[in-house]
């Protein structure tokens, strides 16, 4: 081994994602499908079609966002009347009632993790885009930390689920979902999946030499 | 193989040469940081000991009540799978899907694939499809959110501790063991450890 730094993919190398092994790509056509010769998964010497996957899903969360927020996630008859709560009214009931800790718990959930991994996401998409040089260990990093809190941003439809199931005493108090809550679910899921199509590799592309970089156009 | 095992980072594909570790030690990638492996100390027997445990605490709670209300003498109680069912019956079927895949079904597929591997593995041999199963395992895994539940539990617990009488359920506790035990299992389970044991079978 030579002591300068190298890739698997400069070196015509893939590590398989599920067992690790690094094998040899060989001369397999462009496109033909990759396979781990030991545990069999497809292997891809970076993402297919990374950026763009990823923007797509980006896209299809913000739409989402909307109606999540606008919708009620919750109804709740209490003695004949009923209220319809969305994410943000839930929030300041917390808020009203002095449940500091939950109104900040539910609104770091519903509000800060998903809003803060779109837009980290969509950062590291241009910065990638641009092949800029900047800081790749630290956008690496901060690629792991929104890959971390991104699921607890289902705190809410969990929420949603006990308290429909448990509050169902006929007349006297019941809870059904509202349709905020399928929209809220699927901002979660979709930026849980554009995080998966992330190829966090190519925020180090970008940082190698030109002759290095053409050779993992594909 | 008789090349030094190589491994390439999976966040920046740096490649490192495999050096043997003291147990309990870490290696990360020299560029970007990233975990590369750890060196576990029973990378068989200690997950698979978690996962077993893990399988009773599961049973328990997903059989027993997580939560029960009592409101003027009428009372109301949720499970897991009842949670499920409720959202299935007012019509919001893919969060009805998203819930049961989340909570219910991708820990039940990890304990299933850790016992399906480990298992023969510690008598000896190996598992017939075993690649396949670890397949599984890796894509479900970041799909499993039991703790986020366990959460979603306490903030309803305390939303209604206000407005009504509300008990903490067996189900709930072993839960919170289940969440513990899955954890246990994962941290000491070594993707790397095990398929060198698997290629080492007949």
């Amino acid at each position: 081994m030579n002591s300068a730094p190298t890739t698997a993919a400069a070196a015509g190398l893939i590590g398989c994602p599920v067992c690790g092994l690094v094998s040899r790509l060989g001369n397999a056509p462009r496109g033909a499908v990759l396979r781990c010769p030991r545990c069999n998964t497809h292997v891809h010497s970076r993402k297919p079609n990374s950026l763009g996957r990823t923007w797509a899903l980006i896209v299809a969360a913000v739409l989402c966002y909307f109606p999540a927020n606008m919708l009620p996630i919750l109804h709740s008859t209490t003695l004949g009347r009923t209220d319809a709560d969305t994410i943000l009214s839930g929030i300041a009931h917390f808020i009203e009632a002095g449940d500091w800790l939950l109104a900040v718990l539910i609104f770091t959930a519903s509000v800060v993790v998903p809003l803060s991994k779109l837009f980290v996401l969509a950062y590291l998409l241009v910065s990638v885009q641009r092949g800029t040089r900047w800081r790749p260990r630290d956008r690496t990093r901060l690629f792991r930390f929104v890959e971390i809190i991104g699921p607890w941003s289902m705190l809410d439809v969990f929420v949603v689920t006990v308290l429909v199931a448990l509050v169902k005493i006929e007349s006297l108090a019941n809870i059904e979902p509202g349709a905020g809550a399928v929209f809220f679910c699927a901002v979660v899921v979709l930026t849980m999946f554009a995080a998966l199509t992330f190829d966090s590799r190519l925020i180090w592309d970008a940082t190698e030499s030109n002759h290095v970089r053409r050779t993992h156009a594909h | 193989m008789s090349k030094p095992a190589l491994v390439a980072c999976h966040a920046c594909d740096l490649l490192h040469v495999r050096r043997a570790l003291p147990v309990g030690a870490v290696a990360r990638c020299r560029r970007c940081d990233t975990v590369l492996y750890r060196q576990r100390r029973e990378p068989v027997t200690l997950p698979l000991a978690f996962a077993l445990a893990a399988l009773f605490a599961y049973l328990i709670a997903n059989s027993y009540p997580l939560l029960a209300i009592t409101l003027q003498g009428q009372s109301s109680q949720a499970t897991l799978i009842g949670g499920v069912h409720q959202l299935l019956d007012e019509g919001l079927h893919p969060v009805a899907a998203t819930v049961f895949f989340t909570a219910i079904a991708a820990p039940l597929i990890q304990i299933g694939a850790l016992l399906y591997v480990l298992l023969p593995l510690w008598l000896g041999r190996s598992a017939r499809h075993a690649a396949a199963v670890l397949r599984v395992f890796s894509i479900v895994r970041p799909w499993a959110m039991a703790e986020i539940f366990m959460l979603g539990l306490l903030v309803s617990f305390v939303k209604l501790s206000a407005l009504a009488d509300i008990a903490l359920g067996i189900g709930l506790w072993a839960f919170a063991a289940l969440i513990g035990l899955l954890v246990a299992a994962e941290s000491n389970f070594d993707h790397e450890a095990v398929w060198e044991q698997l290629e080492a079978q007949p």
